[in-house]
């Protein structure tokens, strides 16, 4: 069961590539985040996925094998662009009506329901809301057609820290409440560990590291000792990231089976925000699952 | 959505939702181009009431062709009344619609694309191709009844100078009347739409727009046009015309058949001239002059009889330019725009 599947997958754009030679499969069921830094591809996948951008090279299929931007793929799959594009000259309501008019699933009450908790007023222009609220009516009007999978782009990138808290929030509560699948981009990485179960990294337009979020932070540790140590240490271990600043050196290592501590050193659990962050700063590195990519980690 | 597809099925209630949404986001500009046509329906209906009421005053509709003393004054005091207005008026309207076109079709995708709701628009449940031919049909078909209601006006205008003036004179009422104007209407229109898609960008699309329309429409007036049927030929007396047709050339000969140039037929007035200069009556001895050498005057016009079939065969070749631009446009979305 995938959401959405790409085999080796390029977009040119004139002369330089957005995204080359990318597989990828994501599944369904799952709340995905899709992270990676800007310029990494990560909208010209998603805007792939849902019918926008034809790839140059290779092939994108979402709902287990659908063509994007297909009827039934426009069906089920909701979109929420980046900069959560709406017409800012119609109100609230007529935003509902107009997405109303194009819905084969349309729940009015779901949508009306949302807003009302919401606060935000039928009667308002759209460009006069807050960009909060401008957001959630993306996110509600995505949410009321029902979809099997919701693919947002960067929805919170340009909220202030209690809109976005509230953005997810919501989000989360969706998710909950219909078990549809989620993709999500975002380069804010703190805000996902609380609604993402599954994790692609994207850089530099291929797939980095890919995974059930539970499984990477658990076969990862954070080792910290001497830094005149780190050769040794760095030999022993499949080392993500290795940073020294004075005598202290702390190294991002994977844990594939149980690996005796080196003396003097101490091991401690990472998060998910210092495992991308790890990744990001080491591009060469990569952790991903099954015959995708050989189990290997090489150190930067 | 909440009305009732009936027998009719299940395309119903999708089309009847296009068409609210084609209202709602392009009324603003439907608003502009009634407004523009509706001012000049204002003034000619004020103007043409009391243009109407005089002609009939002075006894116009009577005259046939204008061949007694007191036509020919009635005519002169119609002409220098109101004839300004009938010369000036087709011409701001002859670009009218070129400026409704470009206005109300260029901003129907280059806006989307330009502000990025495309990306809400087209990933709908509904897919952008339908997207694309609601609107283009609807609001082709809304301003292709505009400008014909508004040709139709046009028409009761200027009917008291169609045995004067005539229909068919190029670059005059031809231009507004009977479905030429509609049908540039809709051509402008579906280029906006098309160049707006290509270009990305509402106001370089409606500028765009409005060179092109005026690299196709003004050559074919004036190259195009004059072949849609052979000319007629008349011998003419000196000093006279084909009234109510379009002259597209006129010539003196001698008895041999050949064309004079214009020095030639100077150095013949003025033989002419000197001949006549001691005759009784001058006039009618110059005149007699140019008959005793066997020179003729001669006309190659198109005749006012033939208004409706030049306007058909324009319109035509201006609907099917839009059919194909339609057609051009629908293909971009599909496949190249986004």
């Amino acid at each position: 069961m995938s959401a959405v599947e790409a085999q080796a997958v390029g977009k040119r754009y004139g002369r330089t590539w957005a995204l080359r030679d990318c597989t990828l499969a994501v599944p369904s069921g799952r709340v995905v985040a899709l992270v990676g830094p800007n310029g990494a591809g990560k909208s010209t996948l998603l805007n792939m996925a849902v019918g926008l951008t034809v790839p140059t090279t290779g092939r994108v299929t979402v709902l287990d094998g659908t063509d994007p931007g297909s009827p039934t793929a426009l069906d089920r799959i909701a979109f929420v662009a980046q900069d959560t594009p709406l017409y800012p000259n119609l109100s609230v309501a007529d935003t509902l009506r107009l997405v109303a008019s194009l819905s084969n699933r349309w729940d009015e009450a779901n949508a009306q329901q949302r807003l009302a908790d919401l606060d935000i007023p039928l009667g308002r222009r759209v460009g006069k809301l807050s960009g909060g609220q401008h957001a959630q009516v993306a996110l509600a009007v995505a949410l009321a057609r029902h979809p099997d999978l919701l693919i947002l782009d960067e929805p919170v990138a340009r909220l202030d820290p209690l809109a976005r808290h509230d953005f997810m929030g919501a989000l989360m509560a969706a998710v909950a409440d219909e078990g549809l699948s989620v993709l999500l981009s975002s380069h804010v990485v703190a805000e996902l560990e609380r609604v993402c179960d599954y994790l692609v990294v994207l850089s530099r337009g291929q797939v980095q590291v890919a995974g059930d979020v539970d499984d990477l932070v658990g076969s990862h540790r954070i080792l910290t000792g001497p830094a005149g140590e780190i050769d040794a240490v760095s030999a022993a271990f499949d080392v993500v990231h290795a940073h020294s600043a004075e005598r202290q050196a702390s190294v991002l290592v994977r844990i594939t089976r149980p690996m005796p501590v080196p003396a003097g050193w101490q091991l401690a659990e990472t998060n998910l925000e210092e495992l991308v962050l790890s990744y990001l700063r080491a591009p060469r590195a990569s952790a991903l699952p099954g015959p995708l990519g050989e189990r290997r980690a090489v150190s930067a | 959505m909440t009305i009732a597809a009936g027998s009719t099925g299940w395309t119903l209630p999708r089309v009847k939702g296009l068409t609210w949404i084609t209202w709602r986001q392009h009324r603003t500009a439907l608003f502009g181009a009634v407004a523009v046509l509706g001012g000049f329906s204002v003034f000619m209906l004020i103007h043409g009431l009391a243009m109407h009421r005089d002609y009939h005053r002075l006894g116009l509709g009577s005259c046939g062709s204008f061949s007694t003393d007191a036509c020919q004054n009635a005519l002169g005091t119609f002409q220098h009344r109101y004839q300004s207005v009938a010369d000036f008026l087709p011409v701001p309207l002859a670009f009218a619609p070129a400026l409704i076109g470009a206005f109300v079709g260029a901003p129907i995708i280059a806006r989307e694309l330009e502000s990025g709701t495309f990306r809400f628009a087209w990933t709908q449940a509904t897919d952008r191709v339908r997207w694309t031919v609601a609107k283009l049909t609807l609001l082709g078909a809304v301003l292709a009844g505009l400008a014909l209601v508004f040709s139709a006006l046009y028409g009761w205008w200027f009917h008291p100078w169609e045995p004067i003036l005539g229909r068919i004179q190029s670059g005059k009422a031809y231009e507004v009347e009977g479905v030429v104007f509609a049908a540039r209407t809709v051509f402008a229109f579906a280029l906006g739409a098309l160049l707006g898609a290509v270009l990305r960008r509402t106001l370089v699309a409606m500028a765009a727009t409005l060179a092109v329309w005026i690299g196709v429409v003004l050559p074919s007036a004036i190259y195009l046009r004059p072949h849609i049927m052979a000319p007629e030929v008349a011998q003419l007396s000196k000093g006279g015309f084909v009234r109510n047709s379009w002259e597209l050339s006129s010539w003196m000969q001698n008895a041999a058949g050949h064309h004079l140039s214009s020095a030639q037929q100077d150095a013949l007035s003025r033989e002419a001239g000197n001949a006549a200069l001691n005759a009784a009556d001058p006039r009618a001895a110059y005149d007699q002059w140019f008959v005793q050498h066997g020179y003729t005057n001669w006309v190659k016009y198109q005749p006012n009889s033939r208004f409706w079939h030049f306007q058909l065969v324009e319109g035509v070749a201006y609907l099917v330019l839009t059919l194909l631009l339609g057609a051009a446009t629908v293909w971009w979305v599909r496949r190249r725009a986004a």
